[in-house]
């Protein structure tokens, strides 16, 4: 289940995809450009297996995986290429249209946020279409992210996009660096610290040391992660203290979020989630075998 | 810093805010009033942020509206002299 600030889609047990919310650029797919209050089906995949979804600010992606085989679907506003069905600029659509550029690529996980769309390969690679990062020019049909990268995870923000490598390391796409709204000077120091690809800055996440990262989850403009120690770090845009911290500072390095527990207490299984501006985490004692007996 | 530039045709009119608006990270609407294109302002802001984004539009659009208003000025004004500083 995916939701983004005007929708909400689902989808039923045997693939139907229900959406409901803001319908005004086709976001809906209903096949035209009207909200809905309760959720509807969505009568264009009716004989499709629908089996991920992913919403961005205008606009969806749908993972379908059946008999007529596996595609990625976009409909809503495609203004910055977010749809990935063609080359030419497509202002929105009402109705899922296959993606193009995808045939070779088996697809396991879908991403969007803002006016971005990603998908991640079985083979860890990831595909990016939509606004481009670091001020790069809108990619219009999805294009192969050219790192030498096997990825296990991503996650989209407004500006930036954090990868989650098979080896447990947090890598950031993205010209807002670490995700922190900072000043074009900044900016420009910090691209040459990075390697340059067509496809933005890619740069790796200071001040991890050699933890190793678990989970990592996008606000619009902050981050998360899990760290294996259980851990949870935010950094980023703080103004509304979506980063936990205890105030509303930015953060440009990863801080670790104090529970303010007394020493000795039980570790936990933790899990961080991402609002567009706020930030959830889960966590459950992790129950010792000798706790047990 | 603006956070971004949207061009106009990517707001949307809120009836309710009697504003041109846009998403803002935080969750709010960036927004903009017609009189405030009409005099030129290209700052729209989110009510509940320090953040602001840049509009662009071509102010002539706005201005249709303003003329009327003006117009309409000139003909009380004709009725009723106002002193202008």
């Amino acid at each position: 289940m995916a939701c983004s600030l005007t929708l909400g889609s689902k989808f039923s047990e045997n693939g139907c995809l229900f959406t409901c919310g803001d319908g005004s650029f086709g976001q809906l797919g209903h096949g035209d450009y009207n909200s809905h209050c309760l959720p509807e089906k969505v009568s264009y995949m009716n004989s499709r297996h629908v089996w991920q979804v992913a919403c961005g600010m205008r606009h969806s992606l749908a993972i379908v995986n059946d008999d007529l085989g596996c595609q990625v679907h976009g409909f809503g506003s495609g203004k910055r290429g977010q749809l990935g069905i063609s080359v030419d600029k497509v202002r929105s659509i009402n109705v899922p249209q296959a993606a193009l550029g995808l045939d070779d690529a088996k697809i396991v996980s879908i991403y969007a946020d803002g006016d971005h769309s990603a998908a991640l390969s079985d083979d860890g690679r990831l595909y990016t279409w939509g606004r481009g990062f670091s001020g790069a020019s809108d990619i219009h049909i999805p294009q192969c992210f050219n790192a030498n990268l096997s990825l296990r995870e991503a996650a989209l923000g407004w500006n930036h996009a954090l990868l989650l490598t098979a080896d447990s390391e947090v890598f950031v796409l993205g010209s807002y660096g670490n995700g922190v709204l900072i000043s074009p000077d900044t900016n420009i120091q910090r691209r040459n610290r990075s390697e340059e690809s067509e496809e933005g800055v890619i740069s790796r996440i200071p001040g991890l040391g050699s933890s190793k990262v678990l989970q990592i989850a996008a606000g619009a403009e902050h981050s998360a992660l899990v760290t294996d120690d259980g851990s949870i770090l935010t950094w980023g845009w703080g103004e509304h203290g979506q980063l936990g911290l205890g105030d509303t500072v930015d953060q440009s390095i990863p801080q670790i979020i104090s529970f303010g527990e007394e020493v000795a207490a039980p570790r936990f299984l933790c899990e961080v989630y991402c609002g567009s501006g706020f930030t959830y985490a889960i966590r459950t004692p992790v129950v010792v075998d000798s706790e047990i007996s | 810093m603006s956070y971004d530039d949207v061009e106009i045709e990517d707001m949307e009119w809120n009836e309710k805010l009697q504003a041109y608006t846009y998403p803002c990270p935080c969750g709010d609407l960036f927004q903009i009033t017609k009189e405030d294109l009409r005099l030129g302002e290209e700052i729209a802001r989110c009510p509940s942020c320090s953040l602001y984004i840049t509009v662009i539009y071509n102010i002539e659009d706005f201005l249709g509206d303003n003329n009327r208003k003006k117009q309409e000025n000139i003909e009380s004004s004709k009725q009723q002299p106002i002193a202008v500083a």
